[in-house]
């Protein structure tokens, strides 16, 4: 009988419920297969990265209502002329596309009449140059000839009811609605560079370039995605010579709601250790253990609340 | 209701049995375009989805929440193509991975986005100086080795990779749910495994776990 390939035994163990034999038997393939032990890590690794998080149902739901919607438009049935010759999958966007079109075309039809009716009262060249005039950045489609937009004012249910609605380019998500655009803040590849800049240099070892990028970084746009992990990085870099600096930051960190508040919390009591800040330190321990407790801090920061206490 | 079906005995013996998929009626009839089947079988399997998109590209990758989004569309599309050779569960898992692989393969290829935190190990913490736990920076360097591999391999073998070593499926699931023989699984899977485990020991880290038994 052949041996079982070390890394499908060790799929096979790691989903199973964990009693004696089963840790027994994964204890046996870790100490005899250095690939399992590969593997074994990865997936502890990757465990810990898809924990549920708190809000993933509104997000969940926000998805799903997202999804639904859009097959709305995808499970329309097109025109029976066009079912044969439909090319390719309808693709995410195609409503908005199809209402965009009706929107020209409409746009194009009004300007017409407008046109029509003023060149009553005018002279016959002015109504040519209404119809050319820099309204209309790109010809609109003559409007003797409406048959190309039949298949998308038919196809979307939804484009009929608001033809001028013009739609965004990227759509926000439904969960972000109210909140502000975006669009708000510096350009999105200005704070990415500083970021890059500053992993760089923290990784050659300038700690004072890497300090003062983070620091920019933070000053340029604090709400930026880059800037939790960036203030994680500052805060690491600054606790030894500046427990202080180091300490504001973490406890920035550990008031938003990322998933880096783990991290956060250690470093407060680090930072709190070497300040001699006893009741801050605990204090961080001990909501560390209860809101992480199957973290890989939690059983560290035990011990050393147990010796905090002492 | 579940019902078990005993598939023929493999190559590693006849563990491997097929249940009966309690979604699949509801998949059929979300790809006939009910939407409330849909909005139900989105419920069920959009959790799932969120996790494989969270272990490809990191938890506190910035894009998780578009890269979820894409993931449910593209499910919502593939459905109608769903031939019922994997259960529901694991082919919205397949088009999850793949949507999330080729979002992590769009953005290196792009590079203009930020670095994966996830990824994110501290030299400090690298070298020991700090408390933190050695296993779980060897487990993050880990991770960061498997996910730099699956963006670098042929898709093919990629998948495959991510399937076991990210997802935690055995061979049988995987050959199961790419439709694809074992014998090619096994082979594209110690072809890369080499791999992974030729690059592993370029980490400091790694390679200590990988020489000393423990």
């Amino acid at each position: 009988m052949s041996r079982p390939d070390p890394t499908d035994l060790l799929c096979r163990l790691w989903r199973e419920e964990r009693g004696p034999e089963t840790e027994r038997r994964l204890a046996e393939l870790l100490a005899s297969s250095p690939e399992a032990r590969l593997v074994e890590l990865s997936l502890a690794g990757f465990e810990r990265e898809s924990q549920a998080c708190p809000g993933d149902e509104v997000l969940l739901s926000a998805i799903s209502e997202r999804a639904i919607l859009e097959a709305a438009g995808d499970f329309a049935p097109p025109p029976r002329d066009l079912q044969r010759s439909a090319p390719a999958p309808v693709r995410r966007g195609v409503a908005f596309r199809g209402r965009s079109r009706l929107a020209l075309a409409v746009a194009a039809a009004i300007v017409m009449m407008c046109g029509l009716a003023y060149g009553l009262h005018a002279a016959a060249g002015r109504f040519t140059f209404v119809i050319g005039g820099p309204t209309p950045r790109r010809s609109p489609p003559p409007p003797e000839d409406p048959a190309p937009l039949e298949p998308s004012s038919a196809g979307p249910a939804i484009s009929a009811s608001e033809p001028d609605a013009a739609p965004p380019r990227h759509p926000a998500h439904p969960w972000s609605s109210a909140a502000p655009a975006p669009s708000a803040g510096p350009p999105r590849s200005s704070v990415a560079i500083l970021f890059s800049e500053a992993n760089a240099a923290r990784r050659a070892g300038r700690e004072q370039d890497a300090v003062a990028l983070y620091q920019r970084l933070l000053f340029t746009d604090p709400l930026a995605r880059e800037a939790p992990p960036a203030r994680l990085a500052l805060a690491k870099l600054l606790r030894g010579q500046s427990p202080a600096a180091a300490l504001t930051h973490f406890e920035t960190l550990a008031r938003a709601t990322t998933p880096l508040r783990a991290e956060a919390l250690w470093g407060i009591a680090g930072c709190a250790q070497a300040l001699g800040q006893t009741s801050k330190e605990k204090q961080a321990l001990s909501d560390l253990i209860r809101e992480f407790p199957t973290s890989p801090y939690a059983s560290t920061a035990r011990a050393r609340l147990g010796d905090a206490s002492r | 209701m579940l019902r078990a079906v005993r598939l023929p005995a493999t190559a590693e013996g006849p563990s491997f049995s097929k249940v009966v998929d309690e979604l699949l009626p509801l998949a059929q009839a979300a790809g006939g375009g009910d939407p409330a089947a849909l909005r139900t079988l989105l419920s069920r399997v959009a959790p799932t989805m969120l996790r494989v998109v969270r272990r490809v590209t990191g938890a506190q990758h910035p894009e998780v929440e578009d890269v979820t989004q894409e993931c449910a569309l593209e499910l919502v599309r593939a459905l109608r193509q769903f031939r019922h050779e994997s259960s529901v569960q694991h082919f919205a898992s397949r088009v999850a991975l793949r949507v999330a692989m080729n979002a992590r393969r769009r953005r290196r290829a792009s590079k203009r986005t930020p670095e994966f935190p996830a990824d994110f190990v501290d030299p400090e913490d690298a070298e020991g100086e700090s408390p933190q736990p050695d296993a779980h920076l060897a487990s993050r360097s880990a991770i960061a080795v498997v996910r730099d591999l699956c963006d670098e391999l042929p898709p093919a073998q990629a998948e495959v990779l991510a399937l076991h070593c990210v997802l935690g499926h055995t061979m049988n699931e995987v050959s199961t749910i790419c439709g694809a023989p074992l014998e090619t699984v096994r082979s594209r899977l110690r072809a890369a495994r080499l791999e992974l485990v030729e690059r592993a020991m370029a980490q400091p880290l790694l390679r200590e776990i990988l020489e000393v038994a423990p």
